[in-house]
């Protein structure tokens, strides 16, 4: 490599302090402030700053707003990744099933909620599912089902959230199913058939185990982006009711911001980074077991 | 016009793999000296150190008399051609030509001559706005070399130029190659896996394998005499064959061999008739019969292994046949059989 | 199970019926997503009493653009929309510059330290950076950038993504026509300007419609940064119209389209590229 060491290393630089500055140290700091009572009063005069350890952590186990946003969160996650891949899975084997020239039309379709905004998309929604004038409990009521309160009853609502969440999502994992779709190669279904498989065995022994990785792959990406839940809640719910959809991220929002408790907001934000490295740990050892079969 | 000298070089790669031990040759000025060895023999990576795309571990590689080790590719005075053409895929031909004289500040109207000029001297004046994908195999080829000639270097580098050609076309383009050494008379180093390729362009061939120089020599000295039992079965095909030294019982004539010799006959030496009173002969019975036309690929069956012969002969054989042939004594290769070198018969 | 011969085996659903199912269920599903968006841009064309009117109905009667007309003198979106502009255009020149310079050193320049900075990239994906807004908001505050463009632009220019994306694209293309312009004498930056970038264009492309759309889209971040108001970014400012105004639906209507619209232009503008991206991101993980 004569003579070409340093350049090499000028290529990526923008890129190390960017992320270096942007990224890692804010990450070394958010870890910092979570050991602190960083708050209004310390802010005004820092002779009131303390290290107090692990104090905000503990607070944390006993505060009843942190664990109903750890379950809203949750939820959100456990309801709607699993849905969200179901409708990616779904759209994708119809989308490939169908005829090319149709497949640019429903793509688009199914794609357009990915890049709008979660703002506008949450403001939308909204009135779609008021109670009185809502589009969704005006077709409830024709068909005779009766018009809930999505927004203001807690259950309901965190319910409604996932769906908006859902609706906006499953486009994104549909593109990527039905690309991974077209690399199985059709030999295979040629094969099974030839051996008599029908629909039904073809779709369960050769469709869906060859797309488990793209699948377990997109887990981790709408597990980690649903992890992140802010700007649903933020428009549709603010958090309530009764704080039923204050999302981890919505509650490190309000604590940092609102009332400017930073010690304690940032230990919300490690606890979030912390559990999000546990699903990624979680899904690589889930796909090193699929390859070890 | 420049000489390179590669001298006790050593390459390990930053992984602590050695992929050339101890690596010495020339090329003489004007030379078109072959590099060939199976895949993976480290002939790339040296073509690579000369090229001054890699850097030598230990060793010191002279072009022109000059020490090079530290000089970048571009102030070597080498051009090089690719296993894959490696054209730039967004530029024209006529670009792709033009790019090395005008990253090296040459005037617009002296590259446009000399594009035309080589581009001419190759056939591709009609070509010269298409981009490579518009081309085929040979025109790529050519468009690969006329890129290295633009670069008016001392000494050409060429990896496996024709090994993504298909057959035919290789054997045009080798003779185009050939021509070109002729008429340009620039040092020429050429690599390839294929050792016929070697044979027939190399003025001499260096024979590598496993990272270290087996032997250099012209390609008939090669054929003739190759110093290890890996570079007889390497070079000349079909490969030669190995007779252990029990098989002398095989043999009526051949010399008395001490224990642990290895003989080696190719089998294109078998004749059907005795030329000479010292011939060797061989008894054998025919296992296997292919022909090609005017000739017969047979394998013989001895009592202590088989043999591939190439035999030109009109009388029909039949398999099962027993079958006597002779080799002359000059064609009976004798190896050490544990360390593989050549041991010459004090006939010759 | 009996099956008409010489009819495509695709996906396993070969018969006649099925893809039927299928055109239908995909129907029905683009129906559901493209209904909230088409009504809501409907709503915006809508005279106030009629979008006032209970349920608004599907179709305005009378299209009227005084909703937009609102939004824009009113509610000053066209400086919101300015923000956004600069901000997701700015983002994406300074992260292409970024990730095409650094996806292509790692997969084609040697160079100390590569292998290290390739696993930074891919740790760099898994961090969730909403979480780390308070310290960087500590940050941008200290340097007095807060309100400033550069707060929006800076830390999501260094995207890890963009990243890996141009790595995984540069490993396909060999590097022997690297070294053959090494050979021409081409120096590396000239390397990197003449055959690298114009070879990484696809990609480059892909990246940078990704992150327009996802600049542009940001929420949590530019609300913190931009406490000013006529420094904000169209989702921040449609967030605070909605605070104030959330019972004009025909002001809301057209305030979200404003800032839906752009994207989806986009989007189907440069749909091969944009989705290519995608699939390239999932692809890398």
């Amino acid at each position: 490599m004569t003579g070409r060491r340093p350049s090499g290393v000028l290529f990526v630089l923008p890129a190390l302090v960017l992320l270096v500055v942007f990224v890692f140290i804010p990450l070394v700091g958010v870890l910092g402030l979570s050991l602190t009572n960083l708050d209004l009063y310390s802010l005004a005069n820092t002779a009131n700053l303390h290290a107090i350890g692990a104090e905000n952590y503990l607070h944390l186990l006993r505060d009843r707003r942190a664990w109903q946003a750890l379950a809203a969160t949750l939820a959100v996650v456990v309801v709607g990744v699993p849905a969200t891949l179901v409708l990616s899975l779904i759209s994708a084997l119809m989308i490939e099933s169908i005829a090319e020239r149709w497949r640019g039309l429903f793509r688009t379709a199914l794609f357009v909620p990915v890049v709008c905004s979660t703002v506008a998309i949450a403001i939308g929604w909204r009135y779609l599912l008021n109670t009185r004038f809502g589009l969704v409990n005006h077709l409830l009521r024709v068909l005779g089902l009766g018009a809930p309160n999505w927004l203001g009853n807690p259950h309901l609502a965190i319910i409604a959230i996932t769906i908006v969440v859902v609706w906006k999502g499953f486009g994104y994992g549909m593109i990527i199913v039905a690309a991974a779709r077209r690399e199985i190669p059709e030999e295979l279904y040629e094969a099974a058939r030839i051996e008599g498989a029908g629909v039904r065995q073809r779709l369960l022994r050769i469709t869906v185990p060859m797309l488990a990785p793209t699948l377990g792959l997109l887990a981790l990406l709408d597990v980690s982006g649903y992890w992140q839940l802010f700007a649903e809640p933020y428009v549709l719910t603010r958090g309530g009711p009764l704080g039923s959809t204050t999302s981890l991220l919505l509650l490190m929002y309000d604590r940092g911001f609102l009332w400017w408790r930073w010690g304690a907001a940032s230990a919300i934000a490690v606890v979030l980074t912390a559990m999000m490295w546990m699903f990624a740990w979680a899904q690589r050892h889930a796909r090193a077991d699929w390859r070890g079969e | 016009m420049a000489t390179v000298e590669i001298e006790h070089v050593d390459k390990v790669r930053p992984g602590g793999q050695a992929v050339l031990h101890d690596v010495s040759c020339a090329a003489r000025d004007g030379e078109l000296l072959a590099v060939v060895g199976p895949s993976g023999c480290g002939k790339s990576t040296l073509l690579r150190l000369v090229a001054g795309l890699e850097s030598v571990t230990v060793g010191v590689i002279r072009i022109g008399g000059c020490v090079v080790n530290d000089l970048p590719p571009q102030r070597r005075d080498v051009a090089m051609v690719f296993q894959s053409h490696a054209l730039y895929p967004h530029m024209t031909v006529y670009e792709n030509l033009a790019f090395g004289l005008r990253v090296r500040g040459t005037a617009r109207r002296e590259t446009d001559r000399r594009v035309r000029q080589v581009g001419a001297r190759l056939g591709l004046e009609a070509m010269l706005e298409r981009y490579p994908r518009e081309l085929s195999g040979g025109q790529r080829q050519r468009t690969a070399l006329g890129r290295a000639m633009l670069r008016d270097a001392a000494v050409f580098l060429l990896d496996e130029p024709l090994s993504s050609l298909d057959v035919p076309l290789r054997a045009e383009m080798r003779r185009e190659l050939a021509e070109l050494h002729r008429s340009l008379g620039t040092t020429m180093i050429y690599v390839t896996h294929d050792q016929s390729e070697a044979l027939s362009l190399g003025q001499r061939m260096v024979v590598l394998a496993g990272g270290r120089v087996q032997q250099i020599d012209t390609p008939v000295d090669v054929y003739r005499r190759p110093a290890n039992r890996f570079v007889a079965g390497f070079v000349g095909w079909p490969p030669m064959n190995f007779l252990r030294a029990e098989s002398l019982a095989d043999m009526v004539g051949a010399p008395a061999g001490e224990a642990g010799v290895e003989y080696g006959v190719r089998p294109e030496c078998f004749a059907a008739q005795p030329g000479g009173p010292d011939d060797v002969q061989f008894t054998g019975r025919i296992e296997r019969i292919e022909s090609q036309g005017g000739e017969w690929y047979l394998e013989l069956a001895l009592r202590c292994g088989r043999v591939l012969v190439r035999l030109r002969l009109e009388q029909a054989l039949t398999v099962g046949e027993p079958l006597r042939l002779w080799v002359r004594r000059a064609d009976l290769h004798t190896f050490d059989a544990t360390t593989g070198q050549r041991v010459e018969s004090s006939g010759r | 199970m009996p099956e008409p011969t010489g009819v495509a085996s695709d996906m396993g659903v070969p018969t006649r019926m099925a893809r039927a199912g299928a055109y239908l269920g995909l129907a029905a599903l683009a129906a559901v997503t493209l209904f909230p968006l088409l009504w809501m841009a409907s709503i915006a064309l809508m005279s106030a009493p009629q979008a006032a009117a209970g349920t608004p109905p599907l179709w305005p009667q009378h299209p009227t653009l005084a909703n937009i007309i609102n939004v824009i003198s009113q509610q000053h979106i066209g400086t919101y929309f300015f923000n956004s502009l600069v901000v997701a255009t700015a983002t994406t020149v300074l992260s292409v510059l970024v990730a095409g310079s650094a996806g292509y050193a790692l997969a084609h320049v040697g160079f100390r330290g590569r292998r290290v900075v390739s696993g930074l990239m891919v740790f760099g994906v898994l961090i969730p950076t909403q979480a780390l807004v308070l310290p960087l908001f500590e940050m941008f505050r200290e340097v007095h950038l807060v309100n400033h463009y550069a707060a929006l632009v800076l830390p999501v220019a260094a995207n890890p993504v963009g990243i890996l994306l141009v790595q995984a694209y540069m490993r396909g293309i060999p590097a022997e026509i690297l070294d053959a312009a090494r050979i021409d004498g081409a120096s590396e930056w000239r390397i990197f300007r003449s055959v690298a970038v114009p070879l990484m264009a696809p990609i480059l492309a892909a990246v940078s419609v990704l992150v327009f759309v996802v600049s542009w889209n940001e929420f949590m971040w530019p609300m913190i940064a931009m406490q000013q108001e006529n420094m904000q970014t169209l989702p921040v400012a449609l967030a605070a119209i909605d605070r104030e105004h959330y019972q004009n639906i025909g002001l809301m209507a057209a305030a979200a389209t404003i800032t839906m619209l752009p994207m989806v232009c986009v989007f189907v503008a440069s749909q091969r590229y944009y989705l290519r991206s995608v699939i390239a991101g999932s692809l890398t993980g």
